[in-house]
């Protein structure tokens, strides 16, 4: 019976995907690293049991086309949460719903353990109310920037490389998606700088 | 506090992913990883015993010795044969269409642990090994000596009545392998070694590389073929990447397909390079179809 470890001299992702193509266990390092961080953006997003869900065909996804990333890349992590966020997509109106649900009734919907459900029986203030009813109404392709800056912490370039999209899109769309939500809170400052 | 202040409060107190979900999520990798590859753009690289892709964490065991004691000179089963003699292995393939598990059982059975595929291949390519994978690192260890194995392919006589596909592994095969060996495709079926990168034109007397996408189905079309579309770059050294999109989706006419190759009998894929816009990959569905 033979073990094979991870080698812990592969820090970089590109690596990790390579030599999974001859030694596929070695993929297994990139869901270590990764899948935790995956599924607490999903399960912001969708709650925690379509989060379990999704992290593994996330990660199934991703090994199987573990061939077609981009070998000049170095980090997986955009590339991950593209795909996840393409998953997402398919729970749009689910998510809608929950965030519909927590405007009008300050109560989280999201789907989760009974244990964990009991233990979080917490009211939303006003402005998490606001900010739920604003997130609901956001086109989706603005949502996903929104929250892969906010909630999966990703920098503008990674959610360009996340989304596909070119990084002046990135901009606007993070700068439309903040100024819904500001109005929804009552701001009156439109033209803040992104950071 | 401002919005993204706010945004960033909302929901950050939910639960991290539990124990159970992350070994469900690596059983499944394992699951998926084991499976099928018919639906990949690409030949997988899987090995005999890749089921530890949940493991590196654990260290799980990657190659389990459940031969026994004492490999057979001979074995039979109703998708192969195999018989040893001195330092060579010959292998007959009695049903190119078996399960896979079929090929494993027969070389366990031999004291060899070879994940034997028999795929479907563009023409010329039949009865060639197209890929071949040596398997999880203590190949190295339980062979210090850098031993190595030959496999050939037997030909098939130009007239012959009956041309079985068959091998001879002749050396030491060492650890796990995966082999995958070329058959001949059914009309329609997608080929496992159809792939982008090679900027050559499938087409004899057709150029499609370079062409706009509606000028190039248009020629597909008038010689009784198929186009399907992969989104991505490569460059002329052959890097580069693809993703693969819903297979209902077409590019507008007037962009460019930058490589073209036979997907299968009746289909040429074409690369179209993407745009902001495009469909992102879709998860689930090789680019490339069923």
């Amino acid at each position: 019976m033979t073990a094979v470890e991870a080698d812990p001299t592969e820090v970089d992702d590109g690596a990790v995907i390579r030599s999974s193509l001859d030694e596929p266990e070695r993929f297994a390092a990139l869901f270590d690293r990764y899948a935790r961080q995956v599924h607490q953006y999903v399960s912001r997003r969708l709650g925690t049991q379509l989060a379990d869900d999704i992290v593994g065909e996330t990660f199934l996804i991703a090994f199987r086309r573990r061939e077609t990333f981009d070998p000049a890349r170095t980090l997986a992590r955009p590339w991950l949460y593209g795909i996840a966020t393409t998953l997402v997509a398919r729970h749009r109106r689910n998510e809608e719903r929950f965030l519909r649900a927590l405007k009008r009734t300050g109560a989280d919907p999201l789907p989760e353990p009974v244990a964990e459900a009991v233990a979080r029986q917490v009211t939303a203030g006003a402005q998490e109310r606001a900010l739920a009813g604003a997130l609901a109404r956001l086109p989706r392709g603005d949502r996903d920037v929104l929250l892969l800056v906010a909630w999966a912490d990703l920098s503008y370039e990674e959610t360009a490389q996340t989304l596909d999209i070119p990084l002046g899109t990135v901009r606007s769309r993070l700068h439309r998606a903040r100024r819904r939500l500001r109005e929804a809170l009552g701001g009156a400052d439109p033209t803040q700088e992104d950071n | 506090m401002d919005e993204m202040t706010l945004l960033k409060e909302l929901r950050a107190d939910r639960p991290a992913m539990s124990v159970r979900a992350e070994d469900a999520a690596r059983a499944r990798l394992l699951a998926g990883a084991a499976g099928p590859p018919a639906r990949s753009r690409r030949p997988l690289h899987l090995v005999l015993g890749l089921a530890a892709a949940t493991a590196v964490a654990t260290a799980a065991t990657v190659v389990v010795n459940a031969f026994g004691p004492e490999p057979a000179r001979d074995y039979a089963n109703a998708a192969m044969k195999i018989e040893r003699e001195t330092g060579t292995w010959r292998v007959e393939i009695k049903d190119a269409y078996a399960d896979p598990g079929e090929f494993a059982e027969a070389f366990a059975k031999m004291g060899l642990r070879v994940e034997l595929r028999i795929v479907p291949v563009s023409p010329g390519k039949e009865r060639t090994i197209i890929r071949m994978v040596q398997g999880p690192s203590d190949a190295a260890r339980t062979h210090p000596d850098g031993s190595t194995s030959s496999w050939s392919v037997d030909d098939c006589p130009a007239e012959g009545t009956a041309c079985p596909l068959a091998m001879t592994i002749s050396g030491d095969p060492g650890g796990g392998r995966q082999v995958w060996l070329g058959r001949e495709a059914r009309p329609g079926e997608p080929y496992a070694d159809g792939t982008p990168g090679l900027h050559r034109e499938p087409v004899p007397g057709l150029r499609l590389i370079g062409r706009n996408v509606r000028d190039a189905t248009a020629l597909l079309r008038a010689r009784g073929l198929k186009s399907a579309f992969l989104l991505g770059e490569f460059k002329p050294d052959g890097s580069g990447s693809s993703y693969g999109v819903d297979p209902s989706w077409r590019p507008s006419g007037e962009r460019k397909a930058t490589d073209a190759w036979y997907f299968s009998s009746d289909t040429v894929m074409l690369l179209v390079s993407p745009r902001p816009g495009d469909p992102g990959p879709t998860p689930d569905a090789s680019p490339l179809g069923d």
